[in-house]
């Protein structure tokens, strides 16, 4: 028994179970059960057992331990994590490893609409940490993606888990409803099947842009990605013309083309690693416009270069400094050879509060003839603060003579957050054009805003309101208007058993960054609960 | 576990030989009340019967031959282990020992206390009330030892603990049977009802 007992206190973590009529309890966790039967050798918790850990929580009918074989069976198990419900058709625990198979996986609160299916699992019960194995996610019956193996920490959101990049606030679900200049709707990073040999973690993006306005169109992407090469392709059809972007990357292959920036590139690497050294020495064919002489038009041609990069990082304590410099040079066909050296330097402190600030510079002789390869001349001072509710940050470019920056501060009441923010931009003026075809504006914006705290129970709702309020220098072309407000929106959020629904509008009076236009935007979304 | 049990066990079948013909030593004088046929040991004394091995010390003792022996700070030893009572009353027909108030102590077992002790003469151990032991750690509210059957039932919330870890049956009702078979121990706290209604019927005789 004294071996059961020792074997019970290895395996598992701290925890509850403290309701069941029989428990074992051990200095890291609990195991119970409805009745308890042991021979000598084998014990058996039945009539509803369960083992409890810090972050988990096992259920099963029945737990059987085999105290010679060191090893714990149970079938139907239902194990309960703080993001996670897993489900097992069996189980077998030795030492803190869990091996189950027939796994079922779900965020949902309730039900299981929303779910991962994996042939097996290998769950830590010490780290929280499992991997599944040929898994497929599904929503109610449609399989959506294959996946061979799937890592979960307790920490990562589904979407992390599935490799799926998380747009906007929390778990967005890989989805797109909103209205602007039209109504965009459609799949965006929408995971797909793929064939399990690879390995590869796939998407779709399949969207329908402004319907309803002059310039209606259509997006369709790919994106596969696997642990050393990636893919990406976009093509945008509109009334009005026609985009697209890609990037390939794979081994010695690089490849991309962005139509709206005007870059084609396609390289050939061969890069070398040591200590905090590395040496990347390339060969490319590429097309751009021309940044020496943009009046005479796009050019292309071949390159031929190496870049030298260097990496130390120090930490002591709560002190960290991180120095990252590098030297490039490219030689061209009929183009004068281009030299570029630069480099960063960042100290960070994460104690009580946390600063960092960081220094970017980049000195080229001239401009590079292609993007691909260059790294414009930057001076940049850059430095971020967190103390409590209170987080500033500030970027200042020494070379364009700008400052621009942000102080929020966020006051956590047991109902939500109430949060401030001031926006500002200093010698923004008249430095790019805007989306609007306007001069950029001095930007000095206070927002408000209420964020209530997340929806735990189903069947809720919660609304958060925000508004702004600025000053309008004006252009040259449009006097300023002053004092005004800026921007305002609602944001109703609705909480079923697997997924948040998101309804919110914002109109903007007074467009305060370059992308923003005198315009009202609805959106919707889902987010995983 | 497995060592309350064996504990228990050799407690029950250790004091399974009663007091059949015993030798008395008083401390000071005996007196006899004529009319009724007691003994009154008053600054106490010793009684020992050398068949079974059982010897009583006791710093007051009343006995009566034939039906019963009284003792109040009475220690009471067999060849295996002894109690140790504030009090105890042995009656031979039924034959039973009362004991308020008791401390047990073997070789194999350090210590055991309860509020309350009887032993029947079904060869039947029960301890009541606040039963405690340090080695193994142990806590219960009632145990039932039947030596002939080689089972005992813990009755009430308890808690047994051992190697860092506690097991704990925390309902006013837990039940958990052990029983010996050839050296081995087996647990279940799912007790037949004839055997339960068997041994709680001598465990609401205290």
């Amino acid at each position: 028994m004294a071996l059961l007992f020792l074997w019970v206190s290895l395996a598992w973590a701290q925890g509850g179970c403290t309701d069941k009529p029989y428990t074992l309890e051990t200095p890291q966790g609990i195991a119970g059960g409805g009745n308890l039967d042991y021979d000598g050798e084998v014990a058996i918790f039945s009539d509803g057992a369960c083992l409890d850990t810090q972050g988990l929580k096992l259920t099963a009918p029945e737990l059987r331990y085999d105290q010679a074989a060191g090893v714990l069976q149970a079938q139907e198990i239902e194990v309960q994590t703080a993001r996670y419900h897993f489900w097992a058709q069996t189980g077998r625990i030795e030492g803190q490893i869990l091996l189950a198979e027939g796994i079922r996986v779900t965020t949902c609160r309730c039900g299981d609409d929303l779910r991962v299916l994996s042939q097996s699992m290998r769950f830590d019960t010490a780290t929280g940490e499992a991997v599944l194995e040929r898994s497929e996610l599904q929503f109610h019956t449609l399989g959506l993606a294959q996946f061979q193996e799937l890592k979960v920490t307790p920490q990562s959101s589904l979407l992390e888990i599935l490799g799926l990049p998380s747009r906007g606030s929390g778990d967005s679900l890989p989805l797109r409803a909103d209205f602007d200049q039209g109504f965009n709707v459609g799949l965006q990073d929408f995971p797909v099947k793929t064939d399990q040999k690879f390995g590869i973690a796939s998407s779709l993006t399949l969207v329908l842009l402004n319907l309803g306005s002059p310039d209606p169109g259509l997006g369709l992407g790919m994106a596969a990605e696997g642990t050393d090469r990636q893919g990406r392709a976009y093509f945008e059809v509109r009334a009005s013309g026609l985009k697209s972007r890609s990037l390939v990357q794979d081994g010695p292959i690089l490849f991309l083309h962005n139509t709206e920036d005007g870059h084609y590139g396609f390289r050939l690497r061969q890069a070398w690693e040591l200590g905090g050294w590395g040496l990347e020495v390339y060969g490319q064919i590429a097309r751009d416009e021309n940044y020496l002489y943009p009046q005479m038009g796009p050019q292309q041609g071949l390159a031929t270069g190496s870049e030298l990069r260097y990496r130390y990082a120090a930490r002591e304590g709560p002190f960290g400094l991180e120095f990252q410099p590098f030297a490039g040079i490219a030689l061209y066909d009929r183009w004068p050879t281009y030299l570029v050296f630069g480099g960063s330097l960042e100290g960070r402190y994460s104690g009580e509060f946390s600063l960092g600030l960081r220094y970017d510079w980049s000195t080229e002789n001239r401009p590079g003839r292609f993007w691909l390869e260059r790294h414009p001349a930057t001076q940049k001072i850059s430095g971020d603060l967190a103390y409590l509710g209170l987080t500033a940050r500030a970027s200042g470019d020494l070379l364009a003579n700008e400052l621009v920056g942000a102080v929020r501060y966020g006051l956590r009441e047991p109902f939500g957050e109430l949060w401030a923010q001031y926006n500002f931009c200093v010698g923004c003026y008249g430095k790019v054009t805007r989306s609007d075809g306007l001069e950029d504006i001095e930007r000095r914006e206070l927002q408000l805003g209420f964020i209530p705290n997340p929806l735990s129970c189903t069947d809720s709702f919660s609304l958060a309101p925000s508004i702004g309020v600025g000053y309008d220098y004006g252009t040259t072309q449009r006097p300023g208007t002053g004092w005004g407000l800026t921007r305002a929106g609602l944001e109703l959020r609705y909480a079923d058993c697997c997924v948040v629904w998101k309804v919110g509008y914002q109109y903007i009076f007074i467009p305060q960054t370059p992308d923003e236009t005198v315009a009202g935007k609805f959106i919707f979304g889902l987010e995983l609960r | 576990m497995k060592r309350v049990c064996a504990a228990l066990l050799l407690a029950s079948l250790a004091l399974a030989a009663r007091f059949v013909g015993f030798e008395v030593k008083p401390n000071g004088n005996s007196e006899l009340d004529a009319t009724t046929g007691v003994y009154t040991l008053n600054t106490g004394g010793t009684i020992t019967d050398n068949k079974s091995g059982l010897s009583l010390v006791a710093k007051y003792i009343q006995y009566k031959d034939g039906e019963f022996i009284r003792a109040r700070e009475a220690r009471l030893r067999s060849r295996d282990g002894e109690f140790i009572a504030q009090s105890l009353e042995y009656q031979q027909k039924p034959d039973t020992l009362r004991m308020e108030v008791v401390r047990y102590s073997s070789s194999t077992f350090k210590e055991i206390t309860a509020r309350q002790g009887l032993l029947l003469g079904e060869n039947v151990l029960v301890l009541k009330g606040q039963i405690r032991s340090s080695s193994p750690s142990l806590e219960a509210e009632t145990v039932v030892v039947d030596a002939d059957k080689n089972q005992a039932l813990v009755l009430g919330n308890f808690t047994y603990k051992d190697a860092g870890a506690t097991l704990r049956g925390q309902k006013a009702n837990s039940t958990l049977l052990l029983s010996f078979n050839g050296g081995k121990v087996q647990a279940s706290t799912k007790v037949p009802t004839n055997l339960l209604q068997r041994l709680q019927g001598y465990a609401d005789r205290l």
